[in-house]
């Protein structure tokens, strides 16, 4: 394993017997430096789970290293583990700050290897190894499967399930998210990467003068990376529900249309090269009277322009920051968030899932 | 501020309001604050997409520049000191900022501009509404302020703000007179008086810490509480302020207003509401408790002092007298001691002491509460170091809040050590904190004035310093002790607590 270069094991991860993992914990910061117990703060746990190969476990390391100082229990289900038994290992890693000098927010990384009957009861064994008090996330990689006795039992375990509906092959699929009981608190890390657009599209709207021509968008035409659909799809779900349109059919040329207080929306989105998976590229919003409100990525890099066009000029434009954003960065917008979904998510979720299986 | 809660695309953001579209009129905008603090601070604002995108700056200024110049100039402080420099956002941002130049002593100029900003309305979009920033000596006041009134530019408090940078005065009279000069133009609500301290993180969890947590607050008296202590250190010297220094020293420069207004903070009761003038009326009801002290009080409370050369760092610094428009004989402390008292249910027979000075040791800022002993004799044979509980908030460097209490040392005696339970904000929150300025701006910009100082309690504040000012400017050279730069600042600051039977806590 060689986690992210941006942060370093205070010490290389070490097989331990599961009744030893605190004391593990205990020994690696009692020995730092001068031999004084370090600061060993925590703010809450997190539950990994990737299903099948490696985790992505540099990722996740990175991701949750440079966050906030918590455990972290890494579950991986690992063909090669011993049968009906758990292997673990116990670290603790921090980021490295600017210059390479170690920065103090650390974590603490179990690593739970099984596989078979072993894997499945997990959850009994997870329970003992949580830090008592504070909460629980659990950040599900893997395949998602509602059935699994292993995610139902750790779901009901944790205050918030989060999940990431922009990786294709792991990612959590629309639908099956929206059947999630209405009381699991869900965060979609693809959400935080729809902000910018979702806030850029409504800034455009702040203006008074400009708050009456949103009733007057009659075609929504998006572009993005495929093949994932996810963004697109929470955009216009987020954008219809919010604007009160309601679903009306879906054309054989793809197109949807809804009905809204002014009259018909025709829906379109298209598939663009692009480099970023599943990324949105472009917005498009046509207004009545030869308006149109454009916003795209890719024109000025990591950047994304929005301009809103009346009469063929341009009468509002603005340029908005918006590198790709890391694993660490998404992740560190759902753990600031309280542990309520979102309900915009969950309203352009349901509308989402009625798009993409009309 | 608008609530944008109109727009059903609003609703859910992490942003749910913006501040109404607006021209920022700096005034001293060729200045050093504008470059390295307000144009970074707006810069990153912008970054964040927490300014609507008709913000408009206007620099004003004596020096001759063009807008071009002025971007130019302002390029380079925003990409030295902003938080995050995104080159296609600076072309973005800009595009919004203008530079007029003129004699601000000259009323005509007040017409000029006037003009000009209402030209800029129409091709912003900025709708007349206007943030005017002082960035300049409180001499140009009475001339500006005259003639914005006369040419009808004090607009109403939901379209007009003015800024107001320290110093607030010199001392009580002067204090009374800008407040009077400012007052006749705008109204309280309009005025912001900006004190960077309050912006700070740290400064602010002084009431989250205080008033969200049960189990604090009900120690927080004279019943536990032995005495507080209040510490803003610096290492730096001067850095090229001879000439403002020697006019304000180290009471009007950090303890009429940093230390003040941490001093409010820690003491206050609590507020009805986080609501601009219930927490400042609190705050004023302790600086009105405070104990004003005479000319015996003075001598025998407060301690000044100017530092000699010595090293820091390693390096050998020069003295103050030695610093670059310093009088040779100068008499203007560096170093300001002050034991205070709050006559107050909660506080009386608490003293409060404060020092803060230049070219100490360590910077450092702090305030800590020391706790009386426990009532009961039974381990204080087994204490190897004789100490009291005391909890610390950290204001800077290594922000965060400790506290120290005795603790058995592992063994068949009992033995007794003080250990320290620490909270960092470095080790939770990977999180970087907004620079105070951006707090501050974006609050007037939102029309919130809880972090800014009223003019009552800017007033009290110099109640309780003036007559130190006043004693120690009758005093002597004889009067002002001495300390080397690099030291913890002179031996009657110890002896100040030593009287007490207490002692300055090592930080």
């Amino acid at each position: 394993m060689t986690p992210d270069p941006t942060v370093y094991a205070i010490r290389a991860p070490k097989q331990v017997p599961l009744n030893q993992v605190d004391q593990e914990l205990s020994r690696i910061w009692a020995t730092q430096d001068d031999g004084q117990l370090k600061t060993r703060a925590s703010t809450f746990n997190l539950i990994v789970f990737s299903g099948g190969v490696a985790l992505d476990l540099e990722n996740t390391i990175g991701a949750v290293a440079v966050q906030y100082p918590c455990r972290t229990l890494a579950i991986m289900d690992d063909p090669t583990a011993p049968a009906d038994t758990v292997a673990t290992e116990v670290t603790a890693y921090c980021p490295l700050g600017s210059g390479g000098q170690p920065a103090p927010v650390c974590c603490e990384y179990v690593t739970l290897r099984a596989t078979g009957n072993a894997l499945h009861e997990l959850y009994t064994t997870v329970l003992p190894l949580l830090i008592p008090d504070l909460p629980t996330y659990l950040w599900w990689q893997g395949i998602f499967m509602p059935t699994d006795s292993l995610f139902s039992n750790l779901r009901v375990l944790a205050e918030r399930l989060i999940v990431d509906s922009g990786t294709p092959g792991t990612a959590a699929d629309l639908t099956t998210l929206d059947q999630l009981p209405t009381d699991q608190a869900i965060g979609d890390l693809n959400w935080w990467r729809l902000a910018p657009w979702r806030e850029l599209t409504a800034k455009a709207f702040d203006n008074e003068g400009r708050l009456a021509a949103l009733s007057e968008v009659h075609r929504v035409e998006l572009e993005y990376v495929g093949p994932n659909l996810a963004q697109p799809l929470l955009f216009l779900g987020w954008l219809s529900s919010r604007l009160g349109w309601q679903f009306q059919e879906q054309w054989d040329n793809g197109a949807v249309v809804f009905s809204g207080p002014q009259g018909e929306i025709e829906a379109v989105w298209r598939e663009v090269p692009g480099t970023t998976v599943g990324a949105l590229a472009t917005v498009r919003l046509l207004i009545n009277n030869e308006r149109y409100l454009l916003i795209r990525s890719g024109v000025i890099a990591d950047c994304v322009q929005l301009q809103l066009e009346e009469e063929g000029q341009c009468t509002f434009e603005q340029v908005t920051a918006l590198g790709e954003l890391r694993l660490d960065e998404l992740l560190a917008q759902e753990l600031q968030t309280n542990s309520q979904t979102d309900p915009y998510y969950r309203e352009a979720l349901a509308m989402a899932c009625t798009l993409s299986a009309p | 501020m608008t609530t944008l809660l109109q727009n059903p695309l609003r609703a859910g953001l992490r942003i749910d309001r913006l501040p109404k579209p607006v021209i920022m009129v700096i005034f001293g905008a060729s200045g050093d604050l504008a470059q390295r603090k307000l144009l970074p601070a707006l810069y990153d604002l912008a970054r964040e997409r927490n300014l609507p995108s008709e913000f408009t700056v206007v620099g004003v200024g004596r020096s001759p520049m063009s807008d071009d110049q002025f971007r130019d100039r302002m390029h380079e402080g925003v990409q030295g000191h902003s938080r995050d420099f995104v080159p296609q956002v600076w072309e973005d941002f800009a595009r919004g900022l203008f530079y007029f130049a003129g004699d601000l002593n000259q009323p005509e100029f007040y017409g000029e501009l006037r003009t000009y900003l209402e030209e800029l309305d129409t091709k912003r979009g900025t709708q007349g509404n206007r943030v005017y920033y002082l960035s300049i000596p409180p001499s140009s006041f009475p001339v500006l302020l005259e003639s914005m009134g006369t040419q009808g530019m004090a607009g109403t408090p939901e379209t007009v703000r003015i800024i107001v940078e320290k110093p607030f005065g010199r001392d009580l009279k002067t204090g009374q007179e800008l407040n009077a000069i400012v007052s006749r133009v705008f109204h309280e609500d309009q005025i912001y008086r900006i004190d960077h301290y309050l912006g700070k993180e740290t400064v602010q969890n002084i009431l989250v810490f205080r008033f969200a947590n049960a189990i604090f607050e009900p120690l927080w008296d004279r019943r536990y509480l032995d005495h507080v202590q209040i510490t803003v250190a610096e290492t730096v010297g001067l850095e090229g302020r001879g000439k403002y220094y020697e006019e304000a020293g180290a009471l009007r420069d950090m303890l009429q207003n940093h230390l003040m207004q941490v001093l409010t903070l820690v003491c206050m009761e609590p507020p009805a509401a986080i609501e601009a003038n219930t927490v400042r009326d609190e705050k004023v009801k302790v600086l009105r408790s405070m104990v004003v002290m005479d000319a015996k009080d003075v001598a025998l409370n407060t301690v000044r002092a100017q530092y000699s050369r010595g090293f820091l760092g390693g390096k050998a610094v020069p003295g103050y007298r030695e610093e670059g428009g310093v009088n040779l004989e100068s008499i203007t402390p560096t170093y300001a001691a002050v034991k205070l008292h709050i006559d107050n249910w909660r506080w009386s027979g608490v003293p409060i002491y404060l020092r803060t000075g230049k070219r100490l040791a360590k910077r450092a800022s702090e305030v800590s509460l020391h706790f009386r002993e426990s009532p009961s004799h039974l381990f204080r044979r087994y204490s190897t170091h004789p100490t009291t509980d005391v909890l610390a908030l950290r204001i800077q460097p290594d922000e965060g809040i400790s506290i120290r209490f005795d603790a058995k040392v592992p063994g068949p005696d009992i033995t007794m050590r003080p250990v320290n339970m620490d909270f960092r904000y470095g080790t939770t929150f990977a999180k970087k904190s907004p620079e105070a300025y951006e707090r501050l701006l974006l609050d007037c910009l939102y029309k919130d004035q809880t972090l800014f100082a009223r003019a009552d309690e800017v007033e009290y504040a110099w109640k309780v310093v003036t007559p130190i000012i006043e004693q120690w400017t009758q005093g002597t050279p004889a009067d002002l002790a001495s300390y080397e730069a690099g030291t913890w600042g002179p031996k009657a600051a110890d002896q100040l607590l030593n009287r007490d039977n207490r002692h300055w806590r090592r930080l």
